[in-house]
């Protein structure tokens, strides 16, 4: 079996009275793509803050590449390698689109993954990101004149050139249209494939999920439910049940 | 309105505009209007300070009047009877606020805008009363302030810095090379890490820019450019007292740089040029001119937050043909809004 | 120290703090549903301090220059929020500036009406009375009791009137509020109203124990501060317990050292306060605003 790249284990976390995450375990392993979905409300997008540094849990850890990075705040985490989307589609609007990608190019170079530049000139090597993700020609457009759905691609864009061993994407495909879901699958294969990224994603686009995963995490009210392939889940049902007659 | 990172076509206008109108004060001006020009470049400095933290970083900082009364207060205490070199007393200011700033800015730089707001107010309010109880400052009835910064002396030529002329230029040197600074740091990767942090901190973090420590330097170099601002303020009035850095001073600063237009490398000096000039040269508004400035600042905040610079940027866009820009974002979002940590939830 | 003496200084820290109580709790409401904290609020007291006394020495009666002044900040309060911080709800900094501007309005016109020097207002009640060990003037007495009656009425409004809940659900949830019928908005102007109330009925009664300059304003705007942050910023309690020990502090502070002393005690206590605990002393269910 691959090792595992991420883990989680026995996280909780709770709001008040309410317990969000309740004991949920699971683990990213090297080079999937891994898809946590479950209905609203079921804890997906705290396990995700949780993975991803922007809450802490209660009870529980989560282990990165050997280290126990529970209480990493996200800047040291996406240092470490571990970087994060946001399901609204954020930028630095008053910068280029080239500029954004520069910030993730300086990030890198500030800590000790900077060997990954292998040491390009900074200006090429943005360009050459850009040209990758077919943004070349719109490199000097003001990242905040872009449309939605080129702007959550740039988002993606951008946390990869971190060149991070892990990605955890927040619903990528929210707002998007059919074509750029399809320019988005392409991007995750892209992303595993070629650049070697191991990812997560918090998806509700079920077409989208089950195609590109190669595992599914389910979770419900706080709790794991069920854990496997997609045919496996689709077939599951307690899955379907916990759907409503699930959604494709 | 953009933010930073936005020079016009070409700064060079602005840096001829400026030298001009230094020389032209210089050289025709009565002594009321070198008066005026000094206290104008004092308080560009001083709001250059504060553009630092809030224009660039994104966070309102009102402890640009404590940093500024250290350093006035360092120059006036230690060349008292002319002990200690001009500046070397400066640097001792500056010292003292790039430390106090560290130390304030580690504890505080986290906070959502308003608490860092409140908690810089209380420093500086904290180094006012310490000073107002301090012995050598003369507590509440303040003091002389006798310090020289020298002259500059070529060939048969000499200039007093301490005369009036003498100050107009040291201020408008100051104002060049911290200027000058700003433009050279805006193209480092520390100064495009401060930017991308206050147009979007959690994405910033996310990629594994540290939050707090940008942020921190940012602070640091505000404190440092108050400082002196504050020394060469005394040095101009010749007479301080602690209260000339207590609140009041935060009203005329903000009005400044809000004015001049947030954000914009030479906006300070903008808004303290027509700003004091209203005030102190034209004397608009005669008693009430205090009330004037406040009720200034509410127009400006409420329908014309891009400030003066930011209104001509507008202009020449709409000129040149340019696209206005909008974001996609679903809620609007102020200009002069900072968001510390602010999240989407589902 | 003897005990009465040590008592004295209590009471007297307990009678500054009830009105550093009612700023911090008038501060409290406003930030807890506006988001924003009005630094004209210590002017704003002080306009309606110098109007008391104006309007006392004109009509002769105290309790009706206090009911005009009341009536009028209710009005005023809803009237600035209406106008101004209305539009600036998207965003707080924003309000922040406006207050700034007003405090800069308020502050000059007060001086230009009123001058600069310290007054000495004279008040209703005078006299001294004696509990056991404590000799206590009226006027402080008096200022306790007034508060004390002051936040009963607060407190019921709050628990018991349509209004008061209605303000208590919007400051837990706007949006949860606004699909129960409740108007948001016109819950801002109330708070913003019943906010700038408070601090009209505190500077009615500060004009008894302190002498009023213009300056008061700030210090008492930054005691107000800190009884909010120390409370525990968006929780009504927490203001009131915040400056009642501001009061305390500041009271035993003047009496071992001196006004200096007490001022940075009290800024010492925010310091710790936040680095122990930064949700505040009393927090509330969601934890700080801050």
């Amino acid at each position: 079996m691959t090792e595992a790249v991420l883990t989680a284990e026995s996280l909780v976390r709770q709001y008040g009275g309410v317990r969000a995450v309740n004991g949920v375990s699971f683990s990213l392993r090297k080079g999937e793509i891994l898809g946590l979905i479950g209905p609203n409300g079921a804890g997906k997008t705290t396990t995700f803050n949780l993975l991803s540094g922007f809450a802490v849990p209660q009870v529980g850890t989560v282990t990165f590449e050997g280290n126990d990075i529970t209480k990493w705040s996200p800047s040291r985490r996406a240092q470490r390698g571990l970087v994060r989307t946001f399901q609204q589609a954020r930028c630095f609007a008053a910068l280029s689109v080239r500029d954004n990608i520069r910030i993730a190019v300086d990030a890198l170079s500030t800590h000790s993954r900077r060997e990954q530049l292998g040491g390009e000139d900074e200006g090429s090597l943005i360009d050459e990101h850009l040209d990758q993700f077919g943004l070349l020609a719109f490199r000097n457009a003001r990242a905040g004149d872009l449309s939605y759905g080129q702007l959550k691609r740039l988002g993606v864009v951008t946390a990869a050139c971190t060149r991070p061993t892990v990605l955890l994407l927040d619903e990528p495909a929210a707002g998007l249209n059919g074509a750029e879901v399809r320019q988005l699958r392409s991007d995750l294969e892209h992303l595993r494939g070629t650049l070697g990224i191991s990812v997560c994603l918090v998806e509700h686009n079920m077409g989208l999920v089950m195609s590109v995963s190669d595992r599914l995490v389910v979770l419900d009210a706080g709790e794991l439910l069920a854990e496997g392939t997609p045919s496996e889940i689709s077939q599951n049902d307690e899955v379907i049940r916990a759907y409503l007659g699930g959604d494709k | 309105m953009k933010r930073l990172a936005v020079h016009f076509s070409s700064p060079i206008v602005a840096w001829l505009t400026f030298a001009l109108a230094v020389a032209a004060f210089c050289t025709f001006g009565d002594s009321l209007a070198v008066y005026v020009a000094a206290l104008i470049l004092a308080w560009a400095l001083w709001g250059t300070s504060l553009n630092i933290i809030w224009g660039y970083a994104g966070a309102l900082s009102l402890a640009q009047m404590g940093f500024a009364a250290i350093g006035a207060f360092s120059v006036a205490v230690l060349c008292k009877d002319e002990q200690i070199n001009f500046w070397l007393a400066v640097l001792v200011g500056m010292v003292l606020a790039v430390a106090l700033s560290v130390v304030v800015g580690y504890v505080t730089l986290n906070l959502r805008g308003f608490a860092f707001a409140v908690m810089t107010l209380i420093t500086s309010l904290l180094i006012v009363v310490l000073l107002t109880s301090w012995e050598p400052a003369g507590r509440t009835t303040g003091m002389v302030v006798a310090a020289s910064p020298g002259e500059i002396i070529i060939g048969s030529w000499s200039l007093d810095l301490g005369s009036d002329q003498g100050l107009v230029i040291l201020l408008a040197v100051a104002n060049t090379v911290t200027l000058v600074l700003c433009g050279w740091l805006e193209r480092t990767r520390a100064g495009r890490f401060v930017v991308a942090l206050r147009e979007d901190e959690p994405l910033a973090a996310s990629l594994g820019v540290h939050p707090l420590k940008y942020r921190v330097l940012a602070f640091m170099l505000s404190a440092a450019v108050a400082s002196l601002a504050g020394s060469l303020y005394a040095l101009t009035l010749k007479f301080i007292t602690p209260s000339l850095f207590s609140f009041h001073a935060s009203v005329t600063l903000i009005a400044c740089v809000v004015l001049g237009g947030l954000g914009y490398r030479f906006g300070p000096l903008v808004g303290a040029a027509v700003y004091i000039g209203l005030t102190q040269w034209l004397h608009v508004g005669g008693d009430y001119s205090d009330a004037l400035s406040g009720a200034l600042l509410i127009v400006i905040v409420l329908f014309a937050q891009m400030g003066i610079l930011g209104l001509l940027k507008q202009g020449i866009d709409k000129l040149t043909g340019k696209q206005p820009a909008h974001r996609h974002d679903e809620s609007p979002t102020d200009e002069l809004e900072t968001q510390t940590g602010a999240m989407t939830h589902d | 120290m003897s005990l009465d003496q040590v008592l004295t200084v209590i009471v007297n820290g307990l009678t500054t703090g009830s009105i550093y109580a009612l700023i911090g709790l008038g501060l409290t409401l406003i930030f807890g549903l506006l988001d924003i904290v009005n630094f004209a609020h210590g002017q704003l007291l002080l306009l309606a301090t110098y109007s008391t006394f104006a309007l006392y020495t004109a009509t002769g009666s105290y309790w009706l220059a206090v009911a005009c002044v009341a009536v009028a900040a209710t009005a005023i309060g809803a009237g600035l929020d209406v106008v101004l911080f209305a539009r600036a709800r998207a965003a707080p900094i924003t309000g922040l500036l406006i207050s700034v501007g007003l405090i800069a309005i308020v502050e000059n016109v007060l001086h230009e009406v009123w001058g600069p020097t310290p007054r000495d207002i004279p008040p209703p009640v005078s006299g001294v009375i004696e509990f056991g060990f404590v000799r206590l003037p009226a006027t402080r007495l008096f200022v306790m009791v007034a508060t004390i009656v002051i936040l009963i009425a607060i407190a019921l409004f709050l628990k018991r009137t349509k209004a008061g809940v209605a303000l208590r659900a919007a400051g837990e949830s706007p949006e949860a509020a606004s699909l129960m019928g409740v108007s948001v908005e016109r819950i801002r102007h109330l708070a913003f109203a019943v906010g700038t109330l408070l601090a009209a009925l505190a500077g009615a009664l500060i004009a008894m124990i302190l002498p009023v300059e213009p300056v008061l304003g700030d210090s008492l705007l930054v005691v107000g501060f800190i009884a909010l942050i120390v409370g525990g910023a968006g929780s009504p309690l927490g203001a009131v317990v915040g400056g009642l020990l501001i009061g305390v502090i500041e009271s035993i502070g003047i009496s071992l050292w001196s006004g200096t002393a007490a001022q940075v005690l009290t800024f010492g206590l925010l310091i710790v306060v936040f680095y122990f605990r930064p949700t505040g002393i009393v927090s509330t269910a969601q934890g700080s605003r801050l």
